[in-house]
């Protein structure tokens, strides 16, 4: 097995701004997750739901600090080198796979939602494998673009959709206040459970990891991280909010997408029916998370086993595809999401940690050595 | 040119799957925009649809089907068959309940409504002081419009300026689930062939076990949120305006006073919760509209006067309903809430709340401040 460089390279013409990382932030942490994640917030915290997306935005912040630390270490690397160098070159490649796969099933999770998220709002009869192949038709070919037409596909797309939570003034104006009491019940435990849950809807934050090198300017990345991570906690907690002003507890404990329901009071005279364009404005949150994470694991797959980038890419559309047959209840589409979550949390939010000392442990080293050897 | 064919390609096919949904041609639809439910015999359910259709052989727009089954899902279907066309349930406006339905609970009918994402959470609930056929299936000559859109536009419009419940099925659950409040739901009424809103219907969880009148509809109403716009009519005794008086016949020992509230508020404490003593201080500004005796009220004494005569009546009638309520065991007034939201009380169970509902005891303070009284004194 050949040894992969830590430090890449990366052509002028494929570098993206800086300020770009924000709107990538933003579309791939807003993806079908935030559709469900009041709910298992609430579930854990109660009515203190909020303070729990507080919790975890508070945090999130610390992670990609965590990161920035980390990959500012290295000259010009990705997670993938910064394991190579850390743990040598087996342990390193196995470690980098195992990101690829968890990549591939948050895909996989995003894919499966929203065709049932379609089926179960607009189009019962529809076949999933009709869906997923339009899915994958968008994906694929905004993959192949490349690095900019991804990035261009996440600007517009993060650009263009958010008008739809300026519908949610209707659900605001019929909330309950007595929802929110007794205020400050839920203890630290089950506020941490709560943030904990939201792992789900923010994972995606890893991306900084894959896409540090190809920023240009890097010195100015750090502030459109912490808005990105900012604006997507934003969308989460208002949604919170209003779903347990809008929600009887004993109802949101049981809706699957509350969020996605909360559209249902909306209502216009020349539009009756509001969600039905709101699932289909979805598409674009989906796309953009999709497009991101297909290119996370094709551009994986080539820094760690020089697999060529559209190989992977048919491949893995082959490959969700053929899922689509085996996949097809609700509660296996449930589990995935549930796998993603408890995995994620551990991978996105918790391994950085480990992975700091070991850096700042290594660099260290190293720079002893240096000043030997002069 | 490559990149140009495969384009294409990619674009000829999404048009090709497209085919793959049914579409849906409104000349062959039936849109359902008002369905009622009664019970039928054997345990079964009666469903009368009011269904919108466009076909160019049909004069009349509207139609209606009714159909039986175990379910609403079966009753529907049922329906279907004697309908042309596919009904498709995406635009139900208005629920109507028989009241033999209502008393027995529309929870379990409600089901299938919320599990279908297709159906809209906008629609109106009513319930029909008889059965919902005898309502939805009156002479088309007789109405301005479709029965259907009748009663929906009677709730829609008149629920800010008339005492009439306007209760979406979505409101309807969120207040079922929320522990320590009930619903209220319009009931509608055949006269001479038309439908009109008597009175309302007060629920005990899912089942209705009560009527209120549209004047205590408004005392609820006043405690839920603003009431601005209203009208209200109260009868005071005569007695102490007595030196007030024109200089007319006076026969009655009554006056009768119109006013309109130009804005009512409320708000509601829980004082004590082992005693179970709430208090709830109301607000009132009104506008002096309509009075049948002839007070002259040039002094402001008399407006004062008047002012606290229409507390006591109020206050009055607050007490009134409340015991009527407690007897029913109902509480619309939602003091349940403000007892849950203690944090001692936040366990309490629905059992709970209606065991102890008519221990409660309520000190109602209303404020009255009459602004005017028209260009006459």
């Amino acid at each position: 097995m050949d040894a992969i460089e830590v430090n890449i390279k990366i052509k002028k013409t494929l570098r993206i701004r800086a300020f770009q990382i924000f709107f990538i932030v933003v579309g791939i942490q807003t993806g079908v997750g935030i559709l469900g994640a009041p709910r298992y917030i609430f579930k854990e915290a109660q009515q203190d739901a909020w303070l729990s997306v507080l919790l975890a935005f508070l945090y999130m912040l610390l992670v990609t600090w965590v990161m920035f630390v980390i990959l500012t270490q290295y000259q010009n690397t990705d997670i993938f080198g910064i394991q190579v160098d850390i743990f040598g070159k087996w342990l390193g490649k196995f470690l980098g796979t195992i990101y690829i796969l968890f990549f591939f099933s948050e895909l996989a999770s995003l894919y499966f939602s929203y065709i049932e998220i379609v089926q179960i709002f607009l189009y019962p009869t529809m076949p999933s494998f009709v869906m997923g192949l339009l899915l994958l038709i968008i994906t694929v070919y905004a993959v192949l673009g490349g690095i900019r037409v991804i990035v261009g596909v996440t600007f517009l797309f993060t650009l263009l959709s958010p008008w739809i939570f300026g519908l949610l003034y209707d659900p605001i104006t019929r909330m309950e206040a007595a929802h929110f009491l007794p205020l400050f019940d839920a203890s630290f435990i089950e506020l941490v459970k709560g943030a904990k849950t939201t792992a789900l809807s923010f994972s995606g934050l890893e991306i900084l990891f894959i896409i540090y090198p190809f920023i240009d300017n890097k010195e100015k990345a750090k502030l459109p991280a912490y808005l990105g991570v900012s604006v997507s906690s934003m969308f989460v907690f208002l949604t919170t909010i209003i779903s347990i002003g809008y929600y009887s507890p004993s109802d949101f404990d049981l809706m699957d997408w509350p969020v996605l329901s909360l559209f249902k009071s909306v209502s216009f005279s020349f539009i009756e029916r509001i969600d039905y364009l709101v699932v289909a404005e979805g598409m674009m949150y989906i796309t953009s998370s999709m497009v991101l994470f297909a290119w996370m694991i094709t551009y994986g797959m080539k820094r760690l086993y020089k697999v060529p980038q559209k190989t992977t890419l048919y491949a893995l559309s082959i490959a969700l595809l053929a899922l689509t047959i085996f996949v097809r209840s609700n509660f296996q589409i449930q589990k995935i999401g549930d796998v993603v979550a408890e995995f994620g949390f551990w991978l996105v939010f918790v391994y950085p940690f480990a992975l700091l000392p070991l850096v700042l442990m290594k660099k260290k080293g190293q720079k002893r050595k240096e000043v030997k050897n002069d | 040119m490559i990149r140009l064919t495969k384009l294409t390609l990619l674009l000829f096919l999404t048009l090709l799957l497209s085919s793959c949904i049914d579409s849906q041609e409104i000349e062959k639809i039936g849109i359902i925009n008002t369905r009622g439910m009664d019970v039928a015999e054997d345990d079964r359910l009666k469903t009368t649809l009011s269904v919108f259709q466009f076909s160019k052989q049909s004069q009349q727009i509207t139609e209606i089907i009714t159909g039986e089954g175990k379910t609403v899902d079966g009753a529907m279907e049922d329906a279907e068959h004697a309908s042309v066309y596919k009904l498709v349930p995406g635009n139900i406006k208005l629920s109507l309940y028989g009241r033999e339905m209502a008393e027995q609970g529309i929870l379990p009918l409600m089901d299938t409504q919320t599990r279908d994402a297709r159906i809209s959470d906008l629609m109106y609930l009513a319930v029909s002081k008889t059965t919902a056929y005898e309502i939805l299936s009156i002479e088309e000559q007789n109405m301005p419009m479709d029965v259907g859109m009748f009663l929906h536009g009677i709730i829609e419009n008149h629920s800010t300026d008339h005492n009439i419940p306007r209760k979406t099925l979505q409101d309807f659950l969120r207040i079922y689930y929320d522990i320590g409040q009930d619903n209220i739901l319009p009931i509608f009424e055949l006269k001479d062939e038309m439908p009109y809103h008597t009175s309302s219907a007060v629920f005990q969880g899912d089942r209705m076990i009560g009527e209120l009148s549209h004047e205590e509809i408004l005392l609820i109403n006043l405690m839920d949120r603003v009431v601005k716009k209203q009208r209200i009519e109260l009868t005071l005794p005569l007695e102490p305006f007595k030196k007030f008086l024109e200089k007319r016949e006076h026969r009655n020992k009554e006056a009768n006073f119109v006013f309109y509230i130009k804005k009512g508020t409320s708000n509601t404490k829980l004082l004590d919760m082992n005693k179970l003593h709430f208090e709830t201080n109301t607000t009132l500004l009104l506008r002096l509209s309509e009075q049948s005796v002839g007070i002259i009220l040039e002094d402001k004494k008399v407006n004062d006067l008047i002012e606290q005569e229409v507390k006591k009546e109020m206050e009055e009638q607050f007490q009134k309903l409340l015991s009527k309520l407690q007897k029913l065991e109902a509480d619309p007034f939602g003091y349940g809430r403000y007892y849950k939201s203690n944090p001692k009380g936040k366990d309490l169970t629905r059992d709970e709340w209606r065991e102890v509902l008519p221990n409660i005891k309520v000190t109602f303070n209303v404020d009255v401040e009459i602004l005017n009284h028209g260009v006459t004194d």
